[in-house]
C-alpha cells in the first residue's frame, strides 16, 4: 500500500485539509512541515481512524471528540467528521511460473456525526470503499477485509509511528516478556504468519475429527478407549491453549499496568514530595507570622512617635523659648524656691536654726524664732498654689529645652530608626511572600496524586501479573506432560487401527493431517527463524549505519539483534550487553526503533508506508543526517512530519529525496510565533505550499529558539 | 491478497519437499491440500466461511487417494468407502 | 516630685468641633486591629494634642471654640497619665499670654489649647492626607520636614 492523498473534514482542528503524498519511487519521501501542535498528532489520528475506525483512537475512542473543539452551533449541532484515504495496492498473481504485478487505486471514506447539543454524542462511523478506475469509481464490498490484510491493525505503530512512542519496543521498564510479545506480534503479523497460525489450528481439529472416526471404528475395546482418552486430552489441549494464551495476554496488560504506576509516581515524585513541600509551606507560613508580628510591632513604634513626647519637643521647643525664658527669669529671682520650706521644716524639727539660734519650743527666744518660721512656711504655701505649678513646670520641662540647637530633634532620630526597621522588616515579609506562593504554586501543580495509593496500586497489579505469570508456567508443563502422553497413545492407537478391517481409510487420514501440520509447522518455524534473522541484520545494519557517525556512542555500540525471543538486544564491546535506557543516548535509542521499523517493513517486502511523527527529536548533525538518508533509502514510502529544528541542517537531503514538501501552520500560533496575522478566528490547521526552504505571509515565523542542539 | 504472500506460499511447498512419499503422486497431493488449505485461510479473512468443513473434506480427499493407491498396490482396499 | 502632681484639666472635657469628629474616627485607632498605617493615632487625644503643637510651630491663631458646634469627646483625665502633656500646655500658655499666673486658671489654658487644636486640625489633616503614601508616612514626612524648616517667623 502506497498512500496517495487524505483529506480532512471537521475532524477535530482539521476542518478542512488535504494532503497529497509522494508515491515516485526516486522521491520518495513527503516533508509535512509542521511546528508543535500544529496537528501532527491529529493527522496520525485521523488517519488510523480513516483506516481503522475508533478501535485506532485513543483509548479506543472512549470519550475521545472528534469535531473540532469550537464548532459553532449556529453551523448546525449535528457535526459531520468525514476522513478520505486515497492509496495504491499493488498485487502480485503467479500465472504459470510468471508473477505478474497489478496496481490499483482506491479510496476509503469514513464518516460519523456528532451532536454537540451540550454534551457529545457520537453515532458508529460508516466506512465505504471504492476502487479507482478512469471512468470513475466502483464500491467494494468488505472494506474492512482489505484493510486489514493490507495493513494489520496490530502493526499500526509499525506504519504510523509516533517517534516518541516507538520507544516502546526497547523501553527497560516493562517485562521482558511484554516486550517480546510486541516485537514477536509485530514481526508475525508483518509476515503474514497469521494465515498459517489459523491453518494449524483448523488443520488440528481435522486431526482430532479423525480421531473420532477410530473411536467408531469398532471391533477393539482398546482402540474405543484409546481414541476417547485422545479426544478428551485434544478437548484439554485446546482448553489449555485458550487459557495460556488468556494468561499471556493477562500477563502482558498487568505489566503494562505496572509500568503505566510506575510512570505516574515517577512523575509525582519528580515533580516533588507533597509531603515535603507541605512542610516548607508550613515553615514558610510560620516565618510569614513571625515577621508580621514584628511589623506590627515596628508599625506600633512608627504610631507611637505621634503620641510621645519628643514629637512636641521637636514642634515646640523654638516657640516656647520665651515662656522658658520667664521662668528662668523667675528662677534666677530665686522666686522658685526648691527646698525653701522642706529645709525650714527640717529646723522647726530639729529644734536649732542653721544660723545656731535655739528653736526650742517654750523658750521665749525659741517659741519667737519658731513663730517667725512658721509664718515664712505660711506665707511661702499661700503663694505657692501658683509657686508649686511653676517650680513643677520648671524643673519637670528642662528637658523639653534640651532639644534647643540641635541639627536633628530627638523624633526625627526615632522616625529614622521606624523607618529603617519597618522597611527592614517589610523586605524579608514580601521576600517570605514570594517563597510561600511560589510553594503554593508548586503544591497546586501537582498532580492530586497518593503516592502511596499509588504504591498500593502498583502492588495489586504486580501481584496479578505475577499470578497470571505462573498460570502460564503451570499450563506450560501441563501441555508438555499432554503432548509427551499423546505421542504414546497415538503410536499405539495407529498400531490397533491397522488391525481393524476399516483402519486403514481412517490411517490414511490421519497420516495427511499429520503431513499437513508437519509442513506448516516447519514453514512457520522457517519463516519465523529465517525473517527474524533477516530483519535483525537488517535492523542491525541500518542502525549502524545511522549512529555510525556518533564518535560518543559508535565506540561503544557494537551491534544490534533481535534474539531467538524475540529481544532487541544491542551489544558493546567483548559482546557485554548495553541496558537501550541507561546505555543508549535519545539519538541511539530512537535510530534503533527507527531501524526495528524500517526492517521490519522491508524484510517483509509489503509496500507499506511508514508515517513517522518527530524522527528526528533529540538528534543533531551527522547521526541526524544519517537516519535521515537511511531511513529514506529503507522505506518505499516515508512520510514525516519534521518540525523547524529538525528540518534544519537536513536541507539537502530533502531537496534530493522530496517528492513532495508542504507546510502546516496554526493560526492560533500569531502572534507569539507566527509574524503575520493569519486573520483566522477559530482553531483549525491550514496549509501552505512553503517547501523548508521557502516561507509566506502564513507560514513565516519567528526565529525558533535553538534548544535541542 | 494477504501481506507476504509470495514469500509464504514459496517456503510452504519448500517444506513439501521434507515429507515422506507414501505413494505415487502423495506429495502433489499433499501441495494442492495445502495450497487449498492457504487459499480457504485467505478467504476466511476476508469472509467467514465454513473453513473446517472445507479442510476437513480436502484432507478426506487426499485420504482416500493415499488409501485409494495404497489398496491398488496391496488389494486390500474396500472400494466401497 | 510625682506625689506632688495634680491634674489642673482633671473636671475640664475636650470638646472638638463636629465637624472634626469624622478625622478622630478615621486617623485615630479605636480597636486593637485597627490598621495603624491608616489610623496613625494611638488615641484621639494624640491627634488633639497634636494639632495643638503644629497650631503653636506654625504660630497660628487659636480659633474662637464657641463659634463652633462643639461635642466632647475626650475626659480632661487623660491629662492624669501624662504630666508632660500638662506641664507642655501651661507652657503654651505662658509663651501666649506672657503671664505665668495664667498657670493657676486651667480653664483659661484649656480655652486657649481648644483653640489652637481647632486652628491645627486642618493642617494636621492635610499633613495626613497630602503624599502618595498611607496617612503615617505622608504625616510623619511632614512632621520631618516642618522640623528640618525650623520656626515659621
Ligand atoms: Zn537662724
Ligand atoms: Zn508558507
Amino acid at each position: 500500500m502506497k498512500l496517495l492523498r487524505a483529506e480532512f473534514q471537521n475532524f477535530r482542528m482539521l476542518r478542512d485539509l488535504q494532503l497529497e503524498f509522494s508515491i515516485d519511487p526516486n522521491t520518495n519521501l513527503t516533508v509535512i512541515r509542521a511546528a508543535n501542535e500544529s496537528g501532527k498528532t491529529t493527522i496520525l489520528h485521523g488517519l488510523q481512524w480513516a483506516l481503522y475506525g475508533d478501535a485506532a483512537l485513543p483509548d479506543k475512542g472512549e470519550g475521545f471528540r472528534l469535531h473540532p473543539i469550537d464548532w459553532d452551533e449556529r453551523e448546525g449541532n449535528r457535526v459531520p467528521i468525514i476522513a478520505t484515504v486515497e492509496f495504491e495496492l499493488t498485487t502480485y498473481r503467479r500465472t504459470s511460473g510468471e508473477v505478474r504485478e497489478t496496481r490499483r487505486r482506491y479510496r476509503l471514506v469514513r464518516s460519523a456525526f456528532e451532536e454537540v447539543d451540550g454534551g457529545t454524542r457520537r453515532f458508529d462511523s460508516t466506512v465505504k470503499l471504492f476502487a479507482l478506475n478512469e471512468t470513475g469509481a466502483s464500491p467494494i464490498d468488505a472494506p474492512e477485509a482489505l484493510i486489514n490484510d493490507e495493513l494489520p491493525p496490530e502493526l499500526r505503530e509499525v506504519f504510523f509511528t509516533d517517534g516518541d512512542r516507538a520507544l516502546s519496543f526497547i523501553e527497560a521498564d516493562v517485562a521482558l516478556s511484554t516486550k517480546r510479545e510486541r516485537v514477536q506480534r509485530a514481526i508475525r503479523s508483518l509476515l503474514g504468519l497469521g494465515v498459517v497460525d489459523g491453518a494449524i489450528k483448523h488443520v488440528r481439529k481435522s486431526a482430532a475429527e479423525v480421531n473420532k472416526k477410530a473411536k467408531q471404528v469398532g471391533g477393539s475395546d482398546q482402540l474405543n478407549s484409546i481414541a476417547t482418552r485422545l479426544e478428551a486430552m485434544e478437548n484439554n489441549r485446546e482448553k489449555l491453549e485458550t487459557d495460556l494464551e488468556d494468561a499471556k495476554q493477562q500477563f502482558s496488560a498487568f505489566d503494562e499496568k505496572v509500568d503505566e504506576v510506575d510512570r505516574e509516581i515517577a512523575a509525582a515524585l519528580q515533580k516533588g514530595d507533597k509531603v515535603k513541600l507541605r512542610k516548607d509551606l508550613e515553615n514558610a507560613r510560620a516565618e510569614i507570622s513571625q515577621l508580621d508580628s514584628q511589623l506590627a510591632a515596628a508599625n506600633k513604634e512608627h504610631s507611637a512617635l505621634f503620641r510621645g513626647r519628643s514629637i512636641a519637643t521637636g514642634l515646640l521647643t523654638p516657640v516656647l523659648v520665651g515662656a522658658f525664658n520667664t521662668l528662668e527669669e523667675l528662677h534666677n529671682q530665686g522666686k522658685i524656691p526648691n527646698t525653701t520650706i522642706p529645709v525650714l521644716y527640717d529646723r522647726l524639727e530639729a529644734k536649732v536654726c542653721i544660723c545656731g539660734e535655739t528653736l526650742v519650743p517654750g523658750n521665749p527666744d525659741g517659741d519667737n524664732r519658731r513663730a517667725h518660721i512658721q509664718k515664712l512656711i505660711d506665707d511661702n504655701q499661700r503663694a505657692d498654689e501658683i509657686q508649686e505649678i511653676i517650680t513643677d513646670l520648671y524643673y519637670s520641662t528642662k528637658s523639653l529645652q534640651g532639644g534647643r540647637g540641635a541639627e536633628t530633634s530627638a523624633w526625627q532620630e526615632e522616625f529614622k530608626k521606624v523607618v529603617e526597621r519597618r522597611d527592614g522588616i517589610q523586605t524579608l515579609r514580601d521576600e517570605a511572600g514570594r517563597k510561600l506562593r511560589a510553594l503554593e504554586m508548586q503544591l497546586d501543580s501537582l498532580p492530586d496524586t497518593d503516592i502511596q495509593g499509588l504504591r498500593e496500586t502498583r502492588r495489586r497489579y504486580k501481584d496479578l501479573r505475577d499470578r497470571y505469570l505462573s498460570k502460564q508456567s503451570s499450563i506450560g508443563t501441563q501441555l508438555t506432560g499432554l503432548s509427551r502422553e499423546r505421542e504414546v497413545l497415538e503410536v499405539e492407537r495407529d498400531r490397533l487401527l491397522r488391525e481393524q478391517k476399516r483402519g486403514a481409510r481412517i490411517l490414511a487420514e490421519l497420516e495427511v493431517t499429520q503431513d499437513v501440520m508437519k509442513i506448516l509447522k516447519s514453514a512457520y518455524q522457517r519463516i519465523t527463524n529465517e525473517e527474524l534473522r533477516k530483519v535483525s541484520e537488517l535492523m542491525n545494519s541500518v542502525f549502524l549505519e545511522m549512529i555510525g557517525a556518533d564518535p560518543e556512542q559508535g565506540s561503544m555500540i557494537q551491534r544490534a539483534e533481535i534474539s531467538h525471543e524475540f529481544d532487541i538486544i544491542v551489544y558493546g564491546p567483548n559482546d557485554r550487553t548495553l541496558n537501550p535506557d541507561r546505555d543508549l543516548n535519545g539519538a541511539s535509542r530512537r535510530a534503533l526503533t527507527l531501524a526495528f521499523i524500517l526492517a521490519l517493513t522491508k524484510v517483509s517486502e509489503v509496500e507499506a508506508p511508514n508515517v513517522i511523527d518527530t524522527p528526528l527529536g533529540m538528534t543533531s548533525g551527522f547521526v541526524k543526517h544519517s537516519i535521515l538518508r537511511t531511513a529514506v533509502r529503507e522505506s518505499t514510502q516515508l512520510i514525516l512530519f519534521l518540525t523547524h529544528d529538525e528540518i534544519a541542517g537536513c536541507e539537502e537531503i530533502i531537496d534530493e529525496s522530496a517528492g513532495l514538501v508542504f507546510t502546516l501552520t496554526n493560526p492560533v500560533h500569531y502572534p507569539k510565533m507566527l509574524v503575520n496575522d493569519p486573520g483566522v478566528s477559530e482553531r483549525r490547521v491550514v496549509r501552505c505550499e512553503c517547501d523548508h526552504r521557502s516561507d509566506c505571509q502564513l507560514c513565516l515565523r519567528y526565529e525558533d529558539v535553538q534548544f535541542e542542539l | 491478497m494477504p501481506l507476504n504472500d509470495r514469500k509464504i506460499v514459496t517456503i510452504i511447498l519448500e517444506q513439501c519437499d521434507g515429507i515422506e512419499e507414501r505413494c505415487d503422486g502423495y506429495k502433489e497431493e499433499i501441495i494442492e491440500v495445502v495450497s487449498d488449505i492457504l487459499e480457504f485461510e485467505r478467504g476466511h479473512r476476508v469472509s467467514a466461511t465454513n473453513i473446517q468443513k472445507k479442510i476437513n473434506e480436502k484432507c478426506n480427499a487426499a485420504a482416500r487417494f493415499l488409501a485409494t493407491r495404497r489398496s491398488q498396490s496391496t488389494g486390500t482396499e474396500e472400494m466401497n468407502s | 516630685m510625682a506625689d506632688r502632681y495634680f491634674n489642673p484639666f482633671q473636671a475640664i472635657d475636650i470638646n472638638v468641633p463636629v465637624e472634626f469628629h469624622e478625622a478622630f474616627t478615621r486617623y485615630c485607632q479605636r480597636s486593637a486591629d485597627a490598621v495603624i498605617d491608616q489610623s496613625p493615632f494611638p488615641r484621639m487625644v494624640d491627634l488633639w494634642f497634636l494639632s495643638v503643637c503644629i497650631a503653636s510651630r506654625l504660630g497660628l491663631e487659636p480659633a474662637d471654640i464657641t463659634d463652633y458646634d462643639t461635642r466632647k469627646i475626650i475626659d480632661g483625665s487623660i491629662f492624669g497619665s501624662d504630666p508632660w502633656r500638662v506641664h507642655t500646655l501651661m507652657l503654651i500658655a505662658i509663651a501666649k499670654s506672657g503671664d505665668v499666673q495664667v498657670v493657676s486658671e486651667p480653664r483659661q489654658m484649656m480655652t486657649l489649647a481648644n483653640g489652637l487644636a481647632v486652628a491645627g486640625l486642618p493642617k494636621v489633616i492635610e499633613m495626613l492626607k497630602e503624599g502618595d503614601a498611607e496617612p503615617i508616612w505622608n504625616l510623619s514626612d511632614a512632621v520631618d520636614s516642618l522640623l528640618r524648616k525650623g520656626v515659621v517667623a
